[in-house]
This record gives C-alpha cells, structure tokens and sequence, in this order.
C-alpha cells in the first residue's frame, strides 16, 4: 500500500520536478496556474481558438465564469488587438552595425528596418549569433551603431550624429540570466528605479511596488533576497522592477531561455496578464517558436548575420491568449511556416559556421 | 495530477533560510575541532617525550604548559597581547582606510589606475621584514615605525581584492542601473560599493591574517617598549624574539600559540562582520 512506491517513473520524474520548484517558494503560483489550466482543458476541451471567445461569450462581454483567470475580466476588448497604447511605438530604419572582433570587421546588423507598434508584443526570431541583441542594445543605448536611425515614438534615440542612445527609464532591459541586484531584496530591487530617478519617495515607491509584486503573484517574497527565491520568481520580479519605470518599451532578451519547460509556461501566461494590466510595447528577443508564436501579435523572423527582417509573421490569433491556443490548427499553421522561416536560416548560420572554421 | 495540487498549499517565501535551526550543527563543528586539537597534542606529547626525530627538539605540550600557567597571572604576559592587538589593529585600520578608497579608485578610473598600477606591483612583493630598517629611518618613533610595518603587511591584499571584486561586478548590474536612470553616484553607491563588499570582506579576512605574520618582525624594532623582561610587553611578536635570544624554548612556543589564538580570533571577528555587511551571502 505504499503510493510512491508504485509510481509510474515518468509521474516521479514529475513530482521531483515540482518538488523541486516548492523549495523555492513559489508553489501557489504554480498550482493556481495548473488548476487554471485544467480547468480550462477540462471546460472548453481542447478546440482551441474558440476557447477564449466562448468564455467572452459565456460572460456577456462583462463577467468572466467563475474559475476564469480574474485578468480576462473587462480586458478582452481593448486587448484584443494591438496598438492601442498612444506610447512606445520603435521604428529601426536602415540600421547598420559593425563591430571589430580579432578576425576583422563584422557585419552584425545590415540595412535592418523594422516597424513595431505601441503596445504590441513583437517576437524578434533568428539564428543564434544573428545580431538580435545587438539590435536590442541599439535600442537600450549600450552600443552603439554604425548607420541608421531609431526612433521611439518622435523622438530620435540615436541616428547619424548620435551613434549612441542615452540609457533611460523609458526602455527598460530584461536580460537573458537576469540582472537582479543580488545585495538588494526584491522590494529594493523593485523600487530601485523610481528612487534613483527621484520620482517617489521611499514609502511610495514602496506601496506601488507592493502592490504591483501581489499582482504578479510575488506578494511573501518582498524581504527575500533574489538568491533564495526560484528563477521563475526571480524572473517576474525582474520584470515588475521594469514597469516600476513605467516604461514606454519593455525589452526583453530571452528572458526566459533558462527555465523549465513547465516553469515557463507559467511564466508566459504570467507575462501575459501582467501584459493586459500594462500596457508597454513589448520587444522580446527568443529562440523558442511556440513562445514567439503564443505571446506576440507578430512575429518577425530575422535572417543569420547579418541581421535584418526576413519575415514578418502576423499571429491574427485573437488575445487574451490561454494555453489551450497551442493546439489550435491556426497555431499549428503559423508554426509551420515559422519553422520553415527559421529553419532555412538556421542552415545558413551552421553553414557560414563551418566556413568560419 | 490533482493530488499534486491539493499537497502543496504553503504561501510563496513561507521558508526563510535563515531561521533555520543550525545549533546542532554547530555542535558537530565545535566537537570536531576539538578532537582534533586534542589528537595533535597528544601526538606532540608522545614524539617528543619519545625523542622523536624533529619533534623531539620541540619542548613538549607540558612543558610548554607549565611554562606557561604563571604566565597567565602575569601582567606583562597580557600586556604584550595589548600591544600586538593595538598595533595590529590600528595597522590595519589604516590599511583599510587607505587600500579599499585607493582600490576603488585603481577599478573605476582608467588614467588613475595607469598612473598608479606599476608602482604598486613594484612594492608589493617586497616582503614586510625588508622594510624594518627603512621604517625605522622613516618614522620619528617606534610605535610608528611598527604601525608602518603592519600597514604594509595588509594593505596589498586589502587592494588586490578592491580591485578584482569592483572589476568582477556583473556589466549587467551597471546596463540594468542605467536603463532605469541611474547617476554615476548612483551607479558608485547602489552598484559598485556593495557589489565589491564581498571582496573587501576577503581582502581583509586574509590582510589581517597578514598582520598577525609580520608581527614578529615589526616588533623586533620595538626593543622590548623600555623593559627588557621576556613578560614585560614588548608585544607578542617581540616576546617570541626575546625568548629565543633568552633561550627559553618553551616561552617560544608559548608565544608562538599565542599569535595563532589571536589570529584566529581577529579574523573570526571579521568573518562575523563581514557575515553581517553581506547579509544576502548569508543565504548560499
């Protein structure tokens, strides 16, 4: 009569993995999710599309069904499509980048011009080494460029007599392993931003920030330091000590390529609802195909180095988005031709490898 | 899958690391440390009570004992732990003072550390001892001369870590301050003073090691402070030098333990400060 014993591996493999992510404290997140999730397999089966507007439906517009996530509520209609935020809109025209690495000049970034409007999320897709972050640090201001100019909404960040933008809180950087101070706890990691720009006071900064880390599910993880705390909290925290800004651009650089399978898709309906809450033009850089395709409203697909757009890949599927759009045959479609995109690069940047060699 | 669910219902952050119980391990590493202790010494005892080759011409730990219980009523004895303790100890504040804002500076400006960067590596291998005869030639009096000794014997490594934490400092933690509107005082204050704090921890865990090392010779110079007595203070380092121009062998190792015990001490002290300005290493 001993349950563990009798477990299937696969079924052990799973609780250990979960175990695993309770240690660190974030198990309520997590289940929530997971209920979330079933209920909504179990609710609507597994149609698809039709999930989400069936549940819009079910609720007249106004009322999501109890049991619907509490962010669908009075969302869907200003979310459903992009570009309503009057703010954060990036236009990249004709950048070009060129660095000096040993073996001589690089040509990171050629002729790159890419439109993306406020308040959407645009996937930036490519081959590993292809210049996507370069392009990114562009736009944050930590390189420069060689050519080209960018703008964020009228306002040029950096073009021909200004190779490079000045940092600012109006574009705020997610990194790739994540960037949190790891001597500050997450509170002061959350209210670094406004304090050293001098915009609130201490105890304001404070209450906003408590506010906004319960939103995102981090409420009891304020006095820990960033050390004793998952990485997927790690992760949210980072991002809510960005909109703390309240930036106009949220520029995210894989941020979240070091999770688990599992952790991350939680992690992606976290970002979403923290999404539909603030509204930012959201620039995020990713390898994974089926993340670009279920957060973005397009999808642009960028060719080996050196980078410019290939494609760009409008995902008309409407938001709010669950997780039960992954296996809707619009999804499978656009994931199709995004792997074809992709793959077709990727060749091409293994092949310019070997050459290399 | 539900069963999963339903087990786990702790609030995110519910376990805090740090109240953790860790008395019983604590007696663990206490009784460790002693049993070692105690085998060494019986080990000593018994090589040298034997003749042993090389112990043999060690005083054994009893005489060494005996040597050393009048010693504990001894005024002078506790004297000399006063003075190496305050030399050391203001030694090593300057060092302090002088090598962490000196390292700072070295990692944060370019031109500074071009300028300053080949005289230091220059007089850094120049071990402490070589520079009593200079010392005593450069300072008017004694307790500086000495003071100036034990300053040297720290304040290079206190630099070298300055240096290696500040330049260590993730470029990320300084591209994240930026994009949210950080000052350069900022920057120096939020970003590089605690990101270089581990540092200035080890620097001086280790310095004050040093200082402790180049005690001896510092208090050579100091001639016994007026007393020529082997009790009479001169400090712990000059006490070992007069035992062996006294030929009081056991005093040696008397005096020889005694530094060991007040190294310990100095640097478990500033483990524990250190522990408490890096409360976030706490937690690894």
């Amino acid at each position: 009569m001993n349950a563990p014993s009798r477990m299937s591996p696969a079924a052990a493999e799973q609780q250990k993995g979960r175990g695993s992510v309770h240690k660190n404290g974030a198990p309520r997140i997590l289940d929530r999710a997971f209920a979330r999730l079933l209920q909504r397999r179990t609710r609507f089966g597994l149609e698809g599309t039709g999930a989400v507007e069936h549940l819009v439906r079910a609720s007249g517009g106004k009322e999501a069904p109890a049991g619907a996530p509490a962010f669908l509520v009075g969302h869907q209609m200003e979310v459903a499509q992009a570009g309503h935020a009057s703010k954060g809109a990036i236009r990249i025209q004709n950048v070009d980048k060129v660095y000096h690495a040993r073996e001589g000049a690089v040509q990171a970034v050629l002729d790159c011009s890419l439109d993306i409007r406020a308040g959407e999320i645009c996937m930036i897709v490519g081959p590993s080494g292809c210049g996507k972050t370069t392009l990114l640090n562009a736009i944050a201001g930590f390189h420069e460029i060689t050519g080209g100019t960018i703008y964020l909404d009228d306002e040029m960040l950096c073009g021909p007599d200004k190779p490079r933008a000045e940092p600012g809180p109006d574009r705020v950087v997610v990194f790739q392993n994540g960037a949190l101070f790891p001597w500050k706890t997450n509170l002061e990691n959350v209210t670094f931003g406004p304090l050293v720009q001098g915009r609130l006071t201490k105890a304001q900064a404070a209450e906003k920030a408590r506010g906004m880390m319960a939103d995102a599910g981090l409420g009891g993880v304020e006095h820990n330091y960033p050390g004793e705390v998952s990485s997927g909290v790690r992760r949210r925290v980072e991002i809510v000590r960005a909109l703390m800004n309240d930036p106009k651009v949220l520029l995210l650089d894989e941020p979240f390529r070091a999770l688990d399978s599992l952790t991350k898709s939680v992690m992606h309906e976290a970002l979403l609802e923290i999404y539909y809450r603030n509204k930012v033009t959201i620039f995020f850089i990713t390898h994974d195909l089926e993340e670009a395709i279920f957060l973005g409203h397009r999808v642009a697909i960028m060719t080996t180095r050196p980078c410019k757009p290939k494609k760009m890949l409008e995902v008309d599927i409407p938001h709010p988005r669950d997780y039960s759009v992954l296996t809707s045959p619009r999804f499978r479609e656009l994931m199709e031709e995004t792997v074809n995109a992709v793959h077709e690069e990727a060749v091409k940047a293994f092949e310019a490898g070997e050459k290399e060699m | 899958m539900s069963a999963v669910v339903a087990t786990s219902s702790r609030p995110v952050g519910a376990t805090h690391p740090r109240s953790r119980p860790r008395q019983s391990i604590f007696r663990h590493h206490v009784m460790r440390a002693v049993i070692c202790i105690v085998v060494f010494l019986v080990l000593w005892e018994i090589g040298s009570r034997l003749n042993a080759p090389w112990v043999g011409e060690v005083p054994a730990p009893s005489v060494v004992a005996e040597a050393w219980l009048p010693l504990l009523q001894d005024q002078g004895y506790w004297y000399s732990w006063y003075q190496s303790s305050r030399r050391v100890l203001s030694g090593f504040l300057v060092a302090m003072l002088i090598g962490i804002p000196f390292g700072l500076a070295m990692a944060t400006s370019r031109v500074f550390h071009d300028i300053t960067f080949p005289v230091f590596e220059i007089l850094r291998p120049i071990p402490p001892l070589a520079w009593v005869p200079a010392a005593i030639i450069f300072w008017p009096t004694q307790e500086l001369s000495i003071g100036f000794v034990i300053f040297l014997g720290a304040i290079f490594t206190i630099m070298l870590n300055v240096i290696g934490g500040a330049r260590s400092i993730d470029l990320r933690f300084f591209q994240a301050a930026r994009s949210m509107g950080s000052s350069n005082w900022d920057i120096f204050r939020r970003i590089i003073l605690p990101g270089v704090l581990p540092s200035i921890v080890v620097g001086c865990e280790v310095g004050i090691g040093i200082t402790w090392n180049v005690v001896v010779a510092a208090e050579m110079i100091s001639g016994g402070g007026g007393a020529i007595q082997s009790s009479a203070g001169g400090g712990l380092g000059f006490f070992i030098w007069n035992s062996y121009i006294g030929f009081s062998y056991p005093l040696i190792v008397v005096g020889m333990i005694s530094i060991g015990i007040a190294g310990y001490i100095s640097s478990a002290i500033i483990r524990k400060l250190g522990l408490m300005a890096t409360p976030w290493l706490r937690t690894r």
